[in-house]
């Protein structure tokens, strides 16, 4: 079962992104504009489909693999279910340091000058929080640590995003702390992915220390992991992912979160196993609830974080739930 | 006893209130469209205060003219302390402030939302109607609309059947019900935005505009930080394909009513009659 679970895991994700390329507000017939593509006829289906829909169907994907291999690392790293970049405050922190760097109009100087700050931003956090859990031990102690970094980083974001020179500035609040791939560039893909590599390798590799580190600090060292290495390992790993998620598409979410938990069982709780699965489990979440998205008639469109929420929210407290009667 | 500095306060302010016999002559505008309504329309020494938005060039068609104006932020205390005998705000921004001047026994009047021509000029002979400056108001409305239809007959024959989208910041368009659709109807020229179902200032999806595929896309260019803070819409790929004709025309010219939309209309013939 557990053999071909991880492959089925990946064919959803590849599912769910051919399903997004067929969404979308416009009527567009997917394959005639991959033959006008491929026949290279100059289509305004064929434009929907490169410019607009391919770039947003692989920021959902890159968005939420990063997105659930953080989460499944955290929750690892610091020993702690609830560990996730969103509700500790490290998405929120990376999306302030963004929004300043695209305030003061530095981000025009260098492609890297975004992700970089995001995710500076997000390393920041991380290292804030270990220091902080060392001081306050406890798991109660680092959710409202989060919660404070979440409140202070989210506020000043809006706080700074209210000077800018538009009217409707307030909307880019939204965009920032609830996430959107929508009407992104390839461009957008290029900035990203670099990061996303380094730190998924970085996490990648911390596997079998996370398994040491599930026995306990003393264990892991006494089974030969320099804990040291493997937790700066950890925070750039996280950093690069957190941080280029949300250079390109803001705060989404509720998926470092939950994808870890829905896939624990699974994979009998084992957080190596738990990295790799994390990843086409957070895809498959992303792309599912922009595919969502943009089925939903509002007048505006809805922010991701919105739906990954709404999905999240009730399996996320039914799955509490039961987790605390079967205790 | 918790009412006594409310009553003591309304005492003061009745005198005020009551000298409805001649044209008010401490008039207060907590709003950017009835500042320049104001400025337009009656002597600065009958103007007591204007919003803080005034004298800002971002916002208002006329800052000069209200520098040297005492500046409010729209607060109930301040607007008060001036003891206005009117004062006017818009129908949807501070609300609860002219509530609480109401209460107080002060006369507050509120523009509502202009989206057509007709209703522009509406809203210059209402607040001319409020201050006492009718002949004025009929005057400055006779010469708008003159130079308007001028520019409409210029526009129409060229104009005519194509199609063009307003957008502002963050990819918002302008719907049906706006004064930008009204606009564009005017010269002859379809509105994709409403086409694409859209009412009022909304979001219109980068995917739509390229099925629609407008002839004008017509914009407010901010600079370089603009382009980069709000979502960067205007500058993606994907519009290099559609290569629409670019117009520039300032929100503020469509935010507020007054003559400066003679001046959207002129500002067209004048960017078409240079061969791009």
């Amino acid at each position: 079962m557990m053999r071909v679970a991880l492959p089925l895991l990946w064919l959803l994700v590849l599912v769910l992104w051919l399903l997004e390329l067929a969404a979308g507000p416009a009527m567009v017939d997917v394959l005639s504009a991959l033959a006008d593509w491929i026949g290279d006829n100059d289509s305004v289906a064929r434009i929907i489909l490169q410019e607009v829909r391919i770039p947003r169907a692989l920021l959902a994907l890159l968005t939420g693999a990063s997105l659930g291999i953080s989460g499944a690392a955290l929750q690892g790293l610091m020993r702690n279910p609830l560990a996730s970049p969103d509700l500790l405050g490290i998405s929120q922190t990376a999306a302030l340091l963004a929004v300043s760097v695209l305030y003061f109009g530095w981000s025009a100087q260098a492609w890297w000058l975004l992700p970089l700050a995001a995710l500076l931003g997000a390393a920041l956090a991380v290292l804030l929080l270990l220091q902080l859990t060392r001081k306050l031990p406890g798991t109660h102690a680092l959710i409202l640590a989060g919660l404070a970094l979440t409140a202070l980083t989210s506020s000043l974001t809006t706080f700074a995003l209210s000077f800018a020179p538009n009217p409707y500035a307030l909307q880019e609040a939204y965009f920032w702390l609830l996430g959107s791939v929508a009407n992104r560039n390839l461009t957008d893909v290029w900035i990203a992915l670099p990061f996303m590599l380094v730190g998924t390798m970085l996490l990648l590799g911390c596997g079998r220390a996370l398994d040491a580190l599930s026995l306990g600090e003393d264990t892991a060292a006494s089974l030969g992991f320099p804990l040291a290495h493997y937790r700066w390992r950890l925070i750039i790993g996280v950093a690069c992912n957190v941080g280029a998620a949300v250079a390109v598409s803001g705060c989404i979410g509720f998926v470092g979160l939950i994808v870890p938990h829905l896939l624990r069982s699974l994979c009998g709780a084992q957080p190596s196993r738990l990295l790799w699965w994390s990843m086409p489990g957070g895809a498959a979440l992303v792309l599912l609830a922009d595919v969502l998205v943009q089925q939903i008639p509002t007048g505006q469109e809805l922010q991701l974080g919105v739906l990954t929420a709404l999905l999240g929210g009730p399996f996320f407290l039914l799955l509490l739930l039961k987790q605390w009667s079967e205790r | 006893m918790k009412s006594l500095p409310f009553l003591l306060l309304a005492l003061v302010l009745v005198p005020f209130a009551q000298a409805q016999s001649r044209p008010p002559q401490r008039i207060v505008s907590m709003n950017v469209c009835t500042d320049q309504l104001l400025l337009l329309l009656v002597e600065r020494s009958r103007l007591a205060s204007l919003s803080r938005f005034a004298a800002d060039a971002a916002w208002s068609s006329m800052p000069a003219e209200a520098i040297g104006i005492t500046p409010n932020r729209g607060q109930a205390d301040e607007i008060v302390a001036l003891q206005p005998d009117l004062v006017l705000t818009s129908a949807f921004s501070g609300t609860f402030a002219a509530r609480v001047l109401e209460r107080l026994h002060l006369r507050v009047e509120r523009l509502g939302f202009a989206a057509t021509r007709e209703e522009v000029f509406g809203q210059i002979a209402q607040v001319a109607d409020w201050t006492g400056e009718e002949a004025s108001a009929r005057q400055l409305i006779a010469t708008t609309r003159a130079r308007i239809e001028a520019s409409v007959q210029q526009l129409r024959p060229q104009l005519a059947g194509k199609s063009a989208v307003f957008l502002s910041s963050n990819g918002i368009a302008f719907g049906s019900s706006t004064l930008q659709d009204d606009f564009l109807h005017s010269v002859g020229l379809r509105n994709i935005a409403a086409e694409a179902g859209i009412s009022g200032p909304a979001p219109l999806s980068l995917e739509l505009l390229l099925q629609a595929a407008p002839d004008f896309i017509i914009s407010e260019p901010r600079g370089t930080l603009d382009a980069q803070m709000a979502h960067p819409y205007l500058q993606h790929a994907a519009l290099m394909h559609l290569n629409p004709r670019r117009l520039s025309l300032p929100d503020r010219w469509f935010d507020c009513a007054g003559p400066w939309l003679a001046d959207a209309y002129s500002s067209v013939v004048s960017q078409l009659s240079v061969t791009p």
